[in-house]
């Protein structure tokens, strides 16, 4: 045990509330200015509307802040909430957290869907959601604990810097003889010194004996935890079963859990083997389909990828039981054990590395020209450590890579460091200057649109280059997928709330592997459709994987098998037995639509939310060097001839370049005017009168701020 | 389904119904891809497990 010091500053008791049809219709809030512990009621309109999860820290969020507000201010608030669903043992998927705040890097709300028992445990111990706001002047632990029924408030000193010992030691301190009862969220130094420190939340691997971490990565929640002075927010509740829910229909719950649990017990092993190699069989089938991101996103595709997939790291990973919830069929978190980094603090030591997952890989290995699985296990390790996001440290050091080879930066500027592709001990010494906020690396720690702008300012690079190659939208890096080929995924990413994070559409294969959805209008149906679905698992508590990740053997013969209309069958019965709310696989959509229009006027009250914010980068749409074009000449000027019309017989590659780039801007912003129309918004992007009403969410304040955008 | 000599990942699919969204299968249980469906022959006795589709991450 470390040496660490807990003083108690406050301690409240209370009564549990009784769980009842999943919910348990109180919301804790912990201010930090005041140590105040408020427990409130959740009444009925807000349950309906908002049914829990994001909707909930949505909700909880939007009363706590202003459009004035901005990430660091006291105001701005961390919430967490499973979901009505969250908690249920055995049903894949089914144990998951959600979290919201104002984001560092794109100054607007985002939301975060992580595994780890946190959720499920804070709801069973009496609370739907938690929201932390103010700011502590001294180092805080937050403690619930549903077995004492105790909610703790410690200052706490001398505590390990890093999430993988904090987690570790406050585990066994806070129940040493039953660590499995301890979920722990931590964030770590480097989401002190960057704007895009993640969240570890932790639950017991009873069969390894070990604290194991899933990570709430996105936009900076870390770092708005940090910046409250918050080291951790451990929830203790005991036993979980079936039952702990109070579920309207307990004898329909486990009819549906064991059917879906079934399923993927018995095809998983035919299909991607996700219980085997989590989601590193992605590897190789993007690398094949041009789809996996190289040298900042410049190709897709890359010889040497093969020594970073499942063939590999199959191997790797230790054998054993990996779900981040209670009995999970899918169960993909898998690790590395006994891993021996090369650099840094933990140098020699043996760790366990939880992950790599695909993003990961992709963002830290090809797309930085690194094809090596154990450096790739090592940026993972100190990423995780340190609290910063796997994707945003991939794609932003991709970018600064880029820049270094075209010279835009240069070794006076990164401190000598050479940041050529493929330079991996370089890229783990910025990822440890990162921890430090020290060096080049606390540029780079600041993400890709603040580099862009000191870059310029500082060291005189062309902007407008940059903004052509700045792998990020609305302010948030891009997650892995290369998106020239299909305009359906652009749109996945520039349309989508938060930033280009692929959890609300991922529709590459659809649309330029099958060519399913050939016309605008289709593509602004998937738009639709898809974002409102996903959006449906974070209200919930739930994992999107097990709805498409491993398909019934029939799902190719229905009509629209990209949507497993069997499983959205079982997650509507699901949401019924437990809820007792009767719904339909249709209800599931109108229920994301109000939660994700409210999401969308939120962007609006931030100052965001409007046509102008959905912009992408040209290497999103298209080719933007001469040397791209040239490596995919074949593709490229099939297109100009073909679907474009061009006589192309006397253009150079700059005019082919120009031309191509005039026409696919084009397409993007014909897309656009087509999904707002599909999803009941302006031509500039805004819900209108009509929608909010037809939602249920035309709140006196939702109003206010459409009328204030000229939406009356 | 009976072997041929010439028989590929193309031809394959080409025989079987309900497939037009298989673009990644596992042949002997490594992944196959489908630009890479045509050049890919398959051995006799070979297994052959057609992947649902692709979903993402």
């Amino acid at each position: 045990m470390g040496n660490f010091h807990l003083k108690e500053i406050k301690s409240v008791s209370y009564e549990k509330a009784e769980l009842k049809k999943g919910y348990t219709d109180q919301s804790l809030r912990i201010n930090l200015n005041s140590n105040d512990i408020i427990i409130s009621p959740i009444d009925e309109e807000i349950k309906r509307t908002f049914i829990g999860g994001r909707g909930y820290d949505l909700w909880l969020l939007w009363n706590s802040v202003t459009g004035k507000t901005r990430w660091h201010d006291p105001e701005n608030a961390v919430c967490i909430s499973s979901g009505p669903l969250g908690g249920t043992p055995g049903y894949p998927g089914g144990g998951k957290s959600i979290v919201t705040s104002i984001s560092p890097l794109t100054g607007a709300p985002i939301d975060s869907n992580v595994g780890g028992y946190f959720g499920p445990y804070m709801k069973f111990s009496g609370f739907d959601v938690i929201q932390i706001d103010g700011k502590a002047t001294a180092d805080r632990v937050i403690l619930i604990d549903g077995i004492e029924n105790k909610i703790k408030i410690f200052e706490a000193a001398d505590l390990p810097k890093d999430s993988y010992e904090l987690s570790d030691q406050l585990t066994r301190y806070f129940d040493p003889d039953k660590p499995v009862n301890v979920s722990v969220v931590t964030a770590g130094p480097g989401a002190e010194h960057t704007f895009f420190g993640c969240l570890n939340f932790s639950w017991w691997d009873a069969g390894r004996k070990r604290v194991r971490y899933k990570q709430a990565g996105r936009g900076g929640i870390g770092t708005v935890f940090a910046d409250k002075k918050v080291k951790a927010v451990v929830a203790r509740y005991g036993a979980v079963s079936m039952k702990s829910n109070n579920p309207a229909d307990l004898e329909a719950l486990k009819r549906v859990t064991k059917s879906h649990a079934k399923e993927i017990h018995n095809l998983d092993p035919n299909q991607n083997r996700m219980a085997l190699v989590g989601t590193t069989h992605l590897v190789p089938i993007m690398n094949d389909h041009d789809c996996l991101p190289v040298h900042n996103f410049k190709f897709g595709s890359h010889p040497e990828s093969k020594v970073i997939g499942e063939e590999i790291y199959e191997h790797i990973f230790d054998k054993g039981f990996d779900g981040c919830w209670k009995g999970c069929a899918v169960a993909c978190a898998h690790g590395v054990k006994d891993f021996s980094p090369f650099t840094g603090p933990y140098q020699g030591k043996k760790v366990f590395v939880d992950g790599p997952e695909y993003e990961t890989i992709a963002g830290c290995g090809s797309n930085l020209g690194i094809f090596d699985a154990h450096t790739i296990l090592e940026i993972n390790f100190y990423c995780d450590a340190y609290g910063i996001d796997t994707i945003s440290v991939g794609t932003s050091l991709g970018f600064v890579m880029d820049c270094f080879e075209n010279g835009l930066i240069t070794k006076e500027d990164t401190g000598g460091m050479d940041l050529s592709f493929g330079n991996r001990f370089n890229a783990l010494t910025i990822i440890h200057q990162m921890s430090k906020g020290e060096g080049f690396g606390a540029i780079v720690g600041k993400g890709i649109r603040n580099m862009k702008k000191i870059f310029a300012k500082d060291f005189g690079a062309d902007i407008s280059f940059m903004q052509d190659i700045g792998m990020e939208s609305k302010g948030l890096e891009f997650s892995e997928y290369i998106t020239k080929e299909s305009l359906a995924q652009q749109g996945g990413y520039g349309l989508a709330l938060k930033g280009p994070q692929h959890d609300e559409a991922w529709l590459i294969f659809l649309d330029m592997v099958h060519n399913f959805m050939p016309t605008f209008e289709n593509k602004a149906e998937a738009l639709h459709w898809f974002p409102m679905f996903r959006t449906w698992f974070g209200l919930c508590g739930l994992c999107k994987l097990p709805w498409n990740d491993i398909v019934p053997e029939d799902n190719k013969k229905t009509s629209e098998p990209a949507k497993v209309m069997k499983h959205v069958g079982w997650y509507a019965d699901f949401f019924s037995s437990v809820t007792g709310r009767k719904t339909a696989p249709e209800d599931i959509i109108t229920m994301s639509e109000a939660v994700y229009n409210f999401q969308r006027v939120f962007n609006l009250k931030m100052g965001f939310g409007t046509r102008e914010h959905d912009t992408l980068p040209y290497r999103a749409v298209g080719p933007v060097t001469v040397e791209e074009y040239e490596s995919r000449k074949e593709r490229y000027d099939l297109q100009l001839k073909d679907k474009y019309s061009f006589d192309i017989t006397r253009m150079d590659t700059k005019e082919k370049l120009s031309e191509l780039r005039k026409k696919r801007e084009d397409q993007y912003e014909k897309l656009k005017d087509a999904v707002y129309e599909r999803r009941g918004w302006t031509n500039n992007g805004i819900p209108t009168v009509n929608t909010v009403k037809r939602l249920g969410i035309d709140f006196p304040e939702v109003m206010e701020v459409l009328k204030k955008n000229g939406v009356e | 389904m009976p072997w041929s000599e010439h028989m590929t990942i193309d031809s394959l699919l080409q025989s079987l119904e309900n497939v037009d969204f298989c673009s990644v299968i596992r042949l002997n249980g490594k992944l196959v891809s489908s630009p890479k469906f045509s050049e890919t022959k398959i051995k006799d006795n070979s297994k052959i497990d057609l992947l649902p589709l692709v979903a993402g991450g």
